[in-house]
C-alpha cells in the first residue's frame, strides 16, 4: 500500500481553506463524520462554525479547540501551494481529555471544598475588587454573591476600616510591609443589613498568573464573642458579689464580736464581785465566759476563712523554708510545752501569697503539736517531693507541681472520716481539743486559691500526714514582681 | 520649771456604746486615775465639744481636754474622720489622739497612723487588761511624757 491509497482511512481531519475567513472548501471523509455534516451544506462556510471556541490558527502554533460534538482537538495551519488557499489539520485529542478530566475532577473537588467550608473564603485582587466568595461567606454576610462580586470588598466593612481601606492596601502595595497578611487578626465585619459582627481575619497573598489576588478567611466570633462576654461579665459579679460578702463577713464579725465582749467583760468584773457567788456559781460563770471566749475565736475564724478568697491576689517567690522558720518561732511556746523535735528537710521556692503560706504552715503544724498523744514525745517531720503533671485541657498554671508533707506521730485519725475534716466546723474530737474546726478548712481553701490541693492519710493512735499539694508557679497575670525584701 | 499638776488634765473619751464608755470609766476609777472626764457619744460630738460648738459652748463646763480616747467605729462621724479633720484643725492638731477600740485590723492601724493618731490601743478582752492598760496609758502620758496642754484658753 502507497501513501496515496490510505486517504480513506485516515483518522485525522484534513481540510482545505480558502481566504482570510478561511472557508472551508473540501475536507476528508474522517473529519467530515466527526463535524456532521457533507460538504455540501459546509462549502463557503467560515472554518470558526465548526468549533465551539474557535481562535484564528497561526502559522506554526497548534491550537486547541473543540468541536461542536463536544471533541476537544488540535488544529494546525499550512501553506497550500494555490495562493489564498491553506491547509487545517485536525487530530483528536483523547489522551488529554483524560488529563482534563483528572484536572477537572481535582478543580471540582476543590471547588467544592471551598463551597461547602463553614469559614467564609473571600478573594479579592489589588484594587480591592471581590473576585471570588464562597456560599458561606455570603451567608456570614446575608449577601447574595453576585450582590458582592464585582464591588469593593470595603462594602463588608464598618467604619473606620471601610474607609481605609483603600489605603491599608495601597500601603501594603508600596511597602510590602504586612499588618494582617499571614498573620490574622481579630477584626469587625459588616452585614448588609448593616450591623456590625466580631470575626477572625487571616489574609494569604499569591501571584497567579501575574496577577496578585489576596484570600480571606473569615471565621465568625459572634458566639464565641457572646460567651466570652458572659464568662466576663459572670467572673466580675462573682468578685463583686465576693468583696461584698469580705466586706459583710468584716462588718458583721464585728458587730457579733461587741454582745460576746460585753459577756467576758462583765463577767470578769462579776468574779470579782464573787464573794456572793458560791463556787458553783464560779463554775458556772467561768463556763459562761469560757463559751464567749469560744465564740469569739469562732467569729475570727470565719472572719479568716472568708478572706482567704479575696486575698490571694498578690503571689511572689516565696521560700517556704523561710516561711516555716517563721511559724516555728511563733509556735515557739508550744513547741517547747510539748518537748516537740520537728525536723525539717530542705522545701522549694515557689509562687506564691506569703500571708497565707504563714497561715497553712501555722494550722497544719499546730494540728501537730496540739493532736499529740499523752505520752509520747511529739515527732514532727515536714519535707517535700517534687512532682509532675500532664496538663491536657485544663488551664492549669503550671506542669510543676511540689507535694509538701506534715506528718506526725500524734492521735491520728480514722481515714473514713478523711473528708470530714477539712469541712468547716467539723472537728472529730469535739471539743477535747482546742479550736473551733476551721483550721483545716481554711488550709484546702488556702491550697486551691493557689491551684493545687490538700490530702491527709493516717492510722488511728499511730499518726497522721497531711500532704500539701502546690504548683511552682502561678497563672502570669496573677503574679506581680514585688522588691525584694 | 514649773511643775504640771497632770492630775486636773481633763481627758475627752469618745465611745457610742454606753456600756463600753461604763467599762472604760469604771476602769480608770480603778486605776486611780484621778483626771476629770469627758464623755461624747459620737465624732460629730467629738468636734462639737473641741470646738465648744453647740451643746458644748460653755467652756468651763466643757474645757479643752489634755488627750482624747478615741473610739474608731462611731455612727455619724467615725474616728477616722474625726481624727483626720483633728489633725488637719491648726487649734486641735497637737492634742494627743489615742484610738481605743476593738478593731486589731492591719488597715485600720495603718491608716490611723498615716492619718496622724499619736497612739493606737485595741481594747484587751478583759476588765483587768482595760485597767491595766489605762493605768499604763496614764503613766505614760502624765508622768513620763509630756503634753502640750497649758491651763490657758488656746482656742
Amino acid at each position: 500500500m502507497k501513501i496515496a491509497d490510505i486517504y480513506s482511512h485516515l483518522k485525522i481531519g484534513l481540510m482545505v481553506v480558502e481566504g482570510s475567513d478561511l472557508s472551508m472548501r473540501d475536507a476528508n471523509p474522517w473529519l467530515l463524520e466527526k463535524i456532521g455534516e457533507g460538504m455540501h451544506t459546509l462549502d463557503g462556510k467560515a472554518l470558526s462554525t465548526i468549533f465551539l471556541y474557535f481562535h484564528t490558527p497561526i502559522e506554526g502554533q497548534s491550537l486547541i479547540s473543540t468541536l461542536h460534538n463536544g471533541a476537544k482537538v488540535e488544529l494546525t495551519i499550512s501553506p497550500l501551494p494555490q495562493k489564498d488557499l491553506q491547509l487545517i489539520t485536525i487530530r483528536e485529542i483523547v489522551v488529554e481529555a483524560l488529563i482534563t478530566e483528572e484536572s477537572q475532577d481535582k478543580e471540582m473537588r476543590l471547588q467544592a471544598i471551598i463551597n461547602t467550608a463553614v469559614d467564609g473564603i473571600i478573594s479579592i485582587n489589588r484594587m480591592g475588587i471581590v473576585e471570588h466568595m464562597n456560599p458561606a461567606a455570603a451567608k456570614l454576610f446575608g449577601y447574595l454573591p453576585e450582590e458582592v462580586l464585582g464591588q469593593n470588598v470595603k462594602i463588608l466593612m464598618p467604619e473606620p476600616d471601610s474607609s481605609q481601606h483603600d489605603t491599608y492596601l495601597s500601603n501594603h502595595k508600596q511597602t510590602g510591609v504586612k499588618k494582617i497578611i499571614g498573620i490574622g487578626r481579630e477584626v469587625n465585619a459588616r452585614k448588609k443589613d448593616g450591623t456590625s459582627f466580631p470575626i477572625h481575619l487571616s489574609i494569604s497573598e499569591v501571584k497567579l498568573n501575574n496577577k496578585i489576588i489576596y484570600t480571606g478567611i473569615l471565621h465568625d466570633l459572634t458566639t464565641q464573642k457572646a460567651a466570652e462576654e458572659k464568662v466576663r461579665r459572670y467572673a466580675k459579679e462573682l468578685e463583686r458579689s465576693n468583696l461584698e460578702l469580705q466586706d459583710f463577713a468584716y462588718v458583721s464579725s464585728h458587730d457579733l464580736q461587741e454582745p460576746l465582749r460585753k459577756i467576758r467583760a462583765f463577767g470578769d468584773r462579776l468574779k470579782r464581785e464573787a464573794e456572793c457567788l458560791s463556787e458553783k456559781g464560779l463554775d458556772y460563770l467561768e463556763r459562761m465566759i469560757n463559751a464567749a471566749e469560744r465564740m469569739q475565736r469562732l467569729i475570727n475564724d470565719l472572719l479568716s476563712f472568708s478572706r482567704v478568697s479575696t486575698h490571694a491576689k498578690f503571689f511572689q517567690e516565696i521560700d517556704l523554708n523561710s516561711i516555716v522558720r517563721d511559724v516555728l518561732i511563733d509556735l515557739d511556746y508550744a513547741i517547747e510545752q510539748s518537748t516537740a523535735v520537728i525536723e525539717v528537710e530542705d522545701l522549694p521556692i515557689i509562687e506564691a501569697e506569703a500571708t497565707q503560706m504563714r497561715q497553712l504552715f501555722q494550722n497544719l503544724i499546730g494540728n501537730a503539736l496540739k493532736f499529740q498523744k499523752q505520752n509520747e514525745h511529739p515527732h514532727i517531720k515536714i519535707y517535700a517531693e517534687a512532682v509532675s503533671r500532664k496538663t491536657y485541657n485544663n488551664a492549669a498554671t503550671s506542669e510543676n507541681l511540689v507535694k509538701i508533707f506534715i506528718e506526725d506521730n500524734g492521735i491520728g485519725f480514722d481515714e473514713q472520716y478523711k473528708e470530714k475534716i477539712f469541712q468547716i466546723f467539723q472537728r472529730l474530737e469535739g471539743r477535747k481539743y482546742e479550736g473551733s474546726g476551721i483550721g483545716l478548712a481554711i488550709c484546702k481553701r488556702i491550697a486551691t486559691m493557689h491551684g493545687g490541693d490538700i490530702d491527709a492519710n493516717a492510722i488511728l493512735d499511730k499518726g497522721a500526714v497531711f500532704i500539701v499539694t502546690l504548683p511552682l508557679r502561678q497563672a502570669a497575670q496573677d503574679a506581680i514582681e514585688l522588691p525584694k525584701t | 520649771m514649773e511643775i504640771r499638776n497632770t492630775k486636773t488634765i481633763p481627758i475627752l473619751i469618745a465611745d457610742d456604746d454606753d456600756e463600753d464608755r461604763m467599762l472604760v470609766q469604771d476602769a480608770i476609777e480603778e486605776s486611780r486615775l484621778p483626771n476629770p472626764l469627758h464623755f461624747v457619744v459620737d465624732g460629730q460630738e467629738v468636734m462639737d465639744y473641741l470646738l465648744n460648738i453647740g451643746k458644748f459652748s460653755d467652756k468651763e463646763k466643757y474645757p479643752a481636754p489634755g488627750l482624747v480616747l478615741l473610739d474608731l467605729n462611731m455612727p455619724k462621724k467615725d474616728g477616722r474622720e474625726v481624727l483626720r479633720e483633728i489633725k488637719n484643725t491648726k487649734s486641735l492638731r497637737s492634742i494627743p489622739i489615742i484610738v481605743l477600740t476593738t478593731s486589731k485590723a492591719e488597715e485600720d492601724i495603718l491608716r490611723t497612723y498615716d492619718l496622724g493618731v499619736n497612739s493606737y490601743i485595741t481594747k484587751p478582752a478583759t476588765f483587768n487588761g482595760l485597767v491595766e492598760i489605762i493605768r499604763n496609758l496614764g503613766k505614760y502620758w502624765f508622768e513620763i511624757v509630756s503634753i502640750p496642754y497649758n491651763n490657758e484658753d488656746k482656742r
